[in-house]
């Protein structure tokens, strides 16, 4: 069975929606059930029950990262189309919605949007232009971002089941490898600039930047840890500055 | 009417977080620009972003993670800095700042409770066997994202009603001398940038960009 345009056009927009109603005990479960309904309808339009049935099937626990649920979307409307044995396709759920978060979660958060933000950074801190700065993130950014939700509605239509093998085939890994490395190189252009007083707009004297740079040198052995002993010095100087008004 | 405005960024920028879109108007460097254009100060309200931004570039939302959220803070920070008339330098910038930190905390406690509605609002969990359950699946669905549209835009407008005076309050009751507060950004800032480089990578390769760079960042500043 082929889907019309329209149908998909529909399932598309619907995943821009899936974590709509994110919850604890089925995450993103009646989101996949809201984004999957114009497929069902389309599918079992020849029978409410059947219909219904369906949907009841789908607003179980489900989770995966946002822009790769249309993986799973489209290879699931692909196989309630076939007619597949509803407890087969729970269990193809199952087995794709780890994998999906996983990838996406490498992928994306901890690849493109990272590396995209820190391009935006850079572009404010050289330019000084806010506007340019936003603009560009918000268009790199989103250029990747919509491609990869077509992409992924698109390879679980035509695939189905076997959508796994293409993922696997997919060149996202080898992307993220050449995006982590445009990030660490952005990060390397910020670090000077920060240090120096940019984001502030205050240029600090040669032996004032010794302060930040032993910020930075303290940073990389704390890891993840550093953004608490950010947050501990923002707290610190605050109340610093009441209590030098008291004294 | 700017609160109204601010209030209605706060809604859009919520809503985007999670429920809808994720087209990244939640990163707080868009957020904050987004609201300092609102009250006329788009400068400070990019570097109010940026430096939330940075605070937060190690933060993943993997999961069930629950975390702050920072979009509708810098929404708050900004948007309270704007109405409290407050043109910032780097001590206020860092009370600014301050308060935009407190805020992304209590707007990621106010996610959470959400969450534990949802499984109200969509039966979540239960066995659904109603008649026209895909109707009501989609009501309950949208009934959820305009739940969430309005605790942007309620979230962002008390902190905002309560920013403006205390920011202009914490203005006179403090006295950080501006260098201290620009040396404490920037080492807060060099130090999250540093940690999150860590996570991304220890290779050699990945290490020989981020001194490639630095050294990119060197020449700018040179040059400049």
């Amino acid at each position: 069975m082929q889907f019309p345009r329209s149908v998909l056009l529909h399932v598309f927009l619907r995943s821009f929606a899936i974590q709509g109603s994110w919850n604890y005990r089925t995450l993103q479960g009646s989101g996949f059930a809201f984004a999957l309904l114009p497929a069902l309808r389309y599918v079992h339009r020849d029978s409410r029950e059947r219909l219904e049935e369906a949907v009841q099937r789908h607003t179980h626990l489900f989770n995966a990262h946002p822009y790769l649920s249309g993986v799973a979307l489209g290879a699931v409307a692909r196989l309630e189309a076939d007619g597949v044995d509803p407890a087969l396709i729970e269990r193809f759920k199952n087995a794709l919605r780890s994998s999906l978060g996983a990838l996406g979660d490498r992928v994306v958060w901890a690849g493109w949007r990272p590396a995209c933000l820190l391009l935006a950074l850079v572009v404010l801190l050289v330019t000084e232009s806010a506007a340019a700065a936003v603009l560009l993130f918000l268009v790199i950014y989103n250029s990747g971002h919509l491609a990869l939700r077509w992409w992924g509605l698109r390879v679980g239509i035509e695939h189905g089941r076997h959508v796994g093998e293409q993922l696997r085939q997919a060149p996202l890994l080898r992307w993220h490898r050449q995006v982590v490395g445009a990030a660490m190189l952005l990060l390397g252009i910020a670090l000077p600039l920060v240090v120096t007083g940019a984001l502030t707009e205050r240029r600090m004297s040669d032996a004032w930047v010794l302060v930040p740079l032993a910020g930075a040198a303290a940073g990389w052995p704390l890891g993840p840890a550093a953004r608490l002993v950010a947050l501990v010095i923002v707290a610190a100087l605050t109340v610093a500055g009441f209590l030098i008004r008291l004294g | 009417m700017t609160l109204v405005i601010l209030s209605v960024l706060g809604a859009v920028v919520a809503l985007d977080a999670t429920s809808f879109g994720q087209l990244m108007l939640s990163r707080p460097l868009v957020a904050g620009t987004l609201a300092g254009a609102i009250v006329g100060m788009p400068r400070e309200g990019a570097l109010i972003g940026a430096l939330i931004e940075v605070l937060s570039l190690g933060i993943l939302p993997v999961g069930a993670a629950r975390y702050p959220e920072t979009g509708t803070a810098a929404v708050a920070a900004v948007g309270s800095m704007g109405l409290a008339g407050i043109n910032a330098g780097p001590e206020l910038l860092l009370l600014v700042l301050a308060w935009g930190l407190i805020w992304q905390r209590l707007f990621g406690i106010t996610v959470v409770a959400e969450r534990y509605l949802n499984e109200r609002l969509v039966h979540a969990g239960e066995e659904l066997t109603r008649n026209d359950l895909h109707d009501r699946i989609e009501r309950w669905h949208l009934t959820s994202m305009s739940v969430d549209l309005l605790r942007g835009a309620l979230m962002t407008a008390i902190a905002i009603i309560i920013g403006a005076p205390v920011l202009r309050l914490a203005v006179t009751a403090s006295a950080l001398p501006e260098l201290a507060a620009t040396l404490g950004i920037g080492a807060a800032a060099a130090a999250v940038l540093m940690g999150t480089a860590r996570v991304v990578g220890e290779s050699r390769a990945l290490l020989a960009l981020l001194g490639a760079g630095a050294a990119l960042g060197s020449l700018l500043l040179w040059v400049r």
